[in-house]
């Protein structure tokens, strides 16, 4: 009967990234007939390049191989206007081989190292960790790690020819890079939202102009010179449906026109790229979900649910659920 | 059953036995309870919740000195899951009463509960709304799980007709039609409380608290479709409630009909709106959508605990239907 290797869990180090990338292409593989094998430059903008920092625990067997990861793409957040952190769980896996073979599971262990490691409280640590796992791995998160759900993601759909913004004197101007003045729409936007994740110049172009996967097109609204509004868009597939999906949004909640001149532009780009519907996600707690609905969005069930792990007690799940605005683009899902 | 246990010195648990007195005492208001919206404060009211639900008797009191000082219960109800008729129960808040060492009387009572009604062989599923220390407390001791943060579809009455339109009738009560009404919906779910008319006239015609509208759509001696409405200003704001609803998929008249009478009811009530609540995957969902009723979130968290690990909270999520007719406390 095999036995365990020896192992160590810690957190990554470099050079780390080839056994982690073998590992990963093997494991997932194996599990999804769709997979495409991550390239090494991918995983360097995912893990290396995202100006949040990076976030990686490992098992690792004293020959180099990696058993299992535990890994998360941290996002700088203000809650309340106090700088901290939170990270989206994602690329999680064991080495089947090895999987039952410890005292206790491999993903299990990694996991609890990794929220040691990250979390906390404060402008330096983790202070959500939080994901849209699939169902297997929800199931041992709830029992051995500390998964909560935040709420069951529904999404907001509508035929293209059911919508019909309103008129304003606005006009959305597509971009080719985002603006310097990222940093202060974020920062207003942040004032507003009470729980952001931070959409400065820096981190939006590396989350949608730098992206290996996917191509973006995005577009601004300014008033009076200003920068107010932001969206990004992209013909995609998001729960198992290819179509026009608003992937970010940053406008003030209650500004009509700058919304109705941002949907406008959305719209004339998925008009353009021959799609029929246009899906978005809120927090149903966001001011857009009811507005979006007003313009003619039905909420439709998916099959994603929000999972997450507070380790403040003042912002806790419950403080999530009403004042964390977030939408596609906080995801690795679009 | 079992002897009442004697636990932790004088503290006696045991189930409320239907042959005893009410013990109506045992929802009076403690000081740290909400004012939750099941309170039974009359003798009639507490035979309706633990003696005469079809589907039994869920209420275990924690006593001292024979004085009521804790409370743990639920309202079950027969609930058809995969063809197969199972109990799930809609939890009531505890309360512990003040001097009591709280977690002690709590957990004791509850596991007492889940001993008796728990397990393969019990209850397949509890769920409620609770308040926030039964919800702190039942994930952390009896695997209690957030199923949703409940959302209510609503809208506002608009001008219209108060009466009834042409084609509803407001029933007493609810016949055998009501049983072929249901089976014949069923088969779109794998999971729904078994709406026949004993559930049907036990949960609403016979409410000793509560009235309820009962209207329906006939087509000769077919029930081809029936909607529970419901006002009461305390409740969500004002708004009339559209309690259950049965109609075939694909009859657009019952349904409009329908629609237009518990409208008519909400308008007649001055009601601030009329919400409704079905999952989010039912094609019931979009069809109230686009007639005007939008997506509300609410404050109410859903927690379900499932004896049976296949019928957790991703499964009941996916197939269990539901209206606020489920929500046995109202």
């Amino acid at each position: 009967m095999m036995s365990a290797p020896a192992y160590q869990i810690r957190a990554y180090q470099s050079g780390d990234e080839h056994g982690i990338l073998e590992a990963f292409n093997r494991i997932f593989a194996r599990v999804d007939p769709t997979f495409r094998p991550r390239t090494l430059a991918e995983w360097r903008w995912q893990y290396e390049r995202n100006p949040s920092g990076r976030r990686i625990f490992l098992a690792v067997a004293e020959d180099g191989r990696i058993l299992a990861q535990y890994a998360g793409i941290p996002q700088r957040v203000l809650l309340d206007g106090e700088p901290t952190f939170f990270s989206q769980s994602v690329d999680s896996m064991a080495d089947p081989e090895f999987r039952r073979l410890a005292r206790e599971p491999l993903f299990v262990q990694v996991g609890r190292a990794f929220d040691a490691g990250f979390g906390g409280v404060g402008p330096d640590r983790d202070t959500l960790m939080w994901g849209l796992p699939v169902p297997v791995a929800f199931r041992i998160g709830k029992k051995q790690l500390k998964y909560e759900l935040v709420r069951q993601q529904h999404k907001l759909g509508a035929p293209l020819a059911g919508l019909a913004p309103a008129a304003t004197a606005l006009e959305a101007e597509e971009l080719r890079a985002f603006p310097a003045e990222m940093d202060a729409l974020s920062a207003r936007t942040a004032r507003e939202r009470r729980g952001l994740a931070v959409r400065d110049r820096a981190q939006m172009s590396w989350r949608y102009e730098e992206n290996p996967h996917h191509r973006y097109r995005l577009a601004a609204v300014r008033r009076a010179g200003e920068l107010t509004g932001m969206a990004v868009y992209r013909k995609g597939s998001f729960d198992q449906v290819e179509d026009a999906l608003l992937v970010d949004w940053l406008a003030p909640a209650d500004d009509e026109g700058v919304r109705a001149a941002l949907l406008a532009w959305v719209l004339a780009c998925a008009r353009a790229e021959g799609c029929a519907r246009l899906t978005v996600l809120f927090p149903d707690t966001a001011p857009e979900w009811l507005a979006f609905q007003r313009l003619g969005f039905r909420v439709q069930a998916s099959r994603y649910f929000l999972v997450a792990w507070s380790f403040s007690a003042r912002h806790d799940l419950a403080w999530m659920r009403r004042h964390w605005y977030y939408t596609l683009g906080d995801t690795d899902l679009a | 059953m079992s002897a009442p246990q004697r636990n932790h010195g004088e503290l006696e648990l045991g189930p409320w036995r239907s042959e005893e007195p009410p013990a109506l005492e045992a929802f009076e208001r403690q000081p740290r309870e909400r004012d939750g919206p099941f309170r039974p404060r009359h003798a009639a009211h507490w035979d309706w919740a633990f003696r005469r639900n079809p589907a039994g008797t869920r209420l275990f009191l924690a006593r001292r000195g024979g004085r009521v000082v804790a409370r743990y219960g639920a309202l079950p109800v027969r609930t058809r899951v995969l063809g197969e008729t199972r109990t799930f129960a809609n939890l009531i808040d505890s309360a512990v009463w003040p001097g009591e060492p709280e977690n002690e009387a709590w957990l004791a009572l509850a596991q007492a509960f889940l001993a008796a009604h728990g397990g393969g062989d019990g209850d397949l599923v509890h769920y409620g709304w609770p308040d926030e220390p039964d919800l702190a407390l039942g994930k952390l001791h009896l695997e209690h799980e957030l199923l949703r943060a409940t959302s209510l579809l609503a809208r506002d009455p608009g001008a219209g007709p108060l009466g009834l339109p042409d084609g509803v009738e407001e029933l007493a009560r609810f016949g055998p039609q009501a049983d072929v009404l249901y089976a014949c919906c069923a088969t779109h779910w794998h999971a729904s409380a078994i709406r026949d008319a004993a559930f049907l006239n036990w949960r609403f015609a016979e409410h000793p608290a509560r009235r309820f509208r009962l209207l329906g759509v006939r087509g000769g001696d077919v029930l081809r479709g029936y909607a529970v409405y419901h006002f009461d200003p305390e409740l969500c704001s004002g708004s009339g409630l559209l309690m259950d609803w049965l109609v075939l998929p694909g009859d657009e008249q019952a349904s409009e009909r329908l629609l237009e009478g518990v409208l008519a009811c909400a308008r007649a009530d001055r009601a601030a709106g009329l919400a409704a609540s079905f999952p989010e995957w039912s094609p019931w969902s979009l069809y109230f959508q686009e007639r005007g009723f939008l997506h509300h979130p609410s404050e109410y968290l859903e927690v379900v605990r499932s004896s049976v690990p296949r019928f957790d909270m991703l499964w009941l999520r996916d197939n269990w239907w539901t209206t606020l007719a489920d929500a046995l406390i109202l």
